[in-house]
């Protein structure tokens, strides 16, 4: 996953940000975020489920 | 026109959020149900943002960071070289220990106005916002203290004087002239010492801090 994919999903995700506040951190467009955190949580899934790690 | 794969892959962080409303939710619910594979992806990428959200913050070990940088920078390794003397020994001068004394006096101070037992603190007594608090109310306590006190003294003080004048009304009767101009002066007199020994009460009690109230 690429780092600005990670990102996007670190301050989602792990963090708990609104999108509103992850654009600011980035400095980016909302639009650009969401779409950050949608492909960066689809791909995640995709390679968690490659290397056999289900939805905990 | 009914939405595509593409769409759901799309959408489906808003969906996720519930940012996601009206006709284009129920579009989306809607191919979700008849699609296996967006079907699949939905139920993936919700296992993900849950598990994600259920995760503990990872908390690096001490030292983790010098010893990487010992470790990358090819700086010899120091261990041994200083005697635990040595580590010490900076903490033993005469700056550190009165800073540490000033400290613990402050601490100490600090506890007393906030009420809180140094042999039975909590974490949370420790909170800026609880300490705050909790010397606030301390302070309206003391000086509820302080008024309460006054005004036990003005009864008493008044019960006093009617006392005075029945006696003085009882044993002098000859000569009520001479007797009643000389009371309000005396009463003034003791009315404003009692008060000025309230006033300086309170002021006493709330520089204390007066410990042992019950919180």
């Amino acid at each position: 996953v690429s780092p600005e994919l990670r990102e996007a999903v670190i301050l989602r995700d792990l963090q708990g940000l609104e999108y509103s506040e992850i654009r600011e951190v980035l400095q980016v467009p909302e639009g650009t975020v969401k779409s950050r955190i949608n492909r960066g949580r689809i791909e995640l899934a995709r390679l968690l489920g490659q290397m056999g790690v289900g939805p905990q | 026109m009914g939405w595509n794969c593409l769409n759901i892959e799309e959408r489906l962080t808003e969906y996720l959020d519930g940012h996601l409303a009206g006709a284009e939710r129920t579009e989306f619910e809607a191919h979700v149900a008849t699609c296996a594979g967006c079907t699949a992806l939905v139920a993936d990428v919700r296992g993900l943002v849950a598990g994600l959200g259920r995760m503990e913050p990872v908390v690096e070990p001490s030292g983790l960071l010098l010893r990487i940088l010992e470790q990358t920078s090819g700086v010899p390794k120091r261990k041994g070289e200083k005697s635990w003397w040595a580590t010490l020994a900076p903490l033993l001068s005469p700056r550190v220990a009165i800073g540490m004394a000033t400290v613990t006096t402050t601490m100490v101070i600090v506890f007393q106005a906030a009420g809180i037992n140094p042999k039975k603190i909590s974490l949370a007594d420790l909170s800026p916002l609880e300490m705050a608090r909790s010397v606030n109310r301390q302070a309206h306590l003391t000086y509820a203290r302080g008024s309460k006190f006054v005004n036990d003294l003005r009864v008493v003080y008044e019960i006093s004087s009617r006392l005075q004048e029945a006696n003085a009304n009882r044993s002098a009767p000859v000569e009520p002239e001479r007797r009643k101009p000389a009371s309000p002066q005396t009463e003034r007199q003791l009315k404003n010492d009692l008060l000025q020994k309230g006033t300086s009460l309170i002021a006493a009690a709330g520089l204390a801090g007066l410990p042992g109230e019950e919180r």
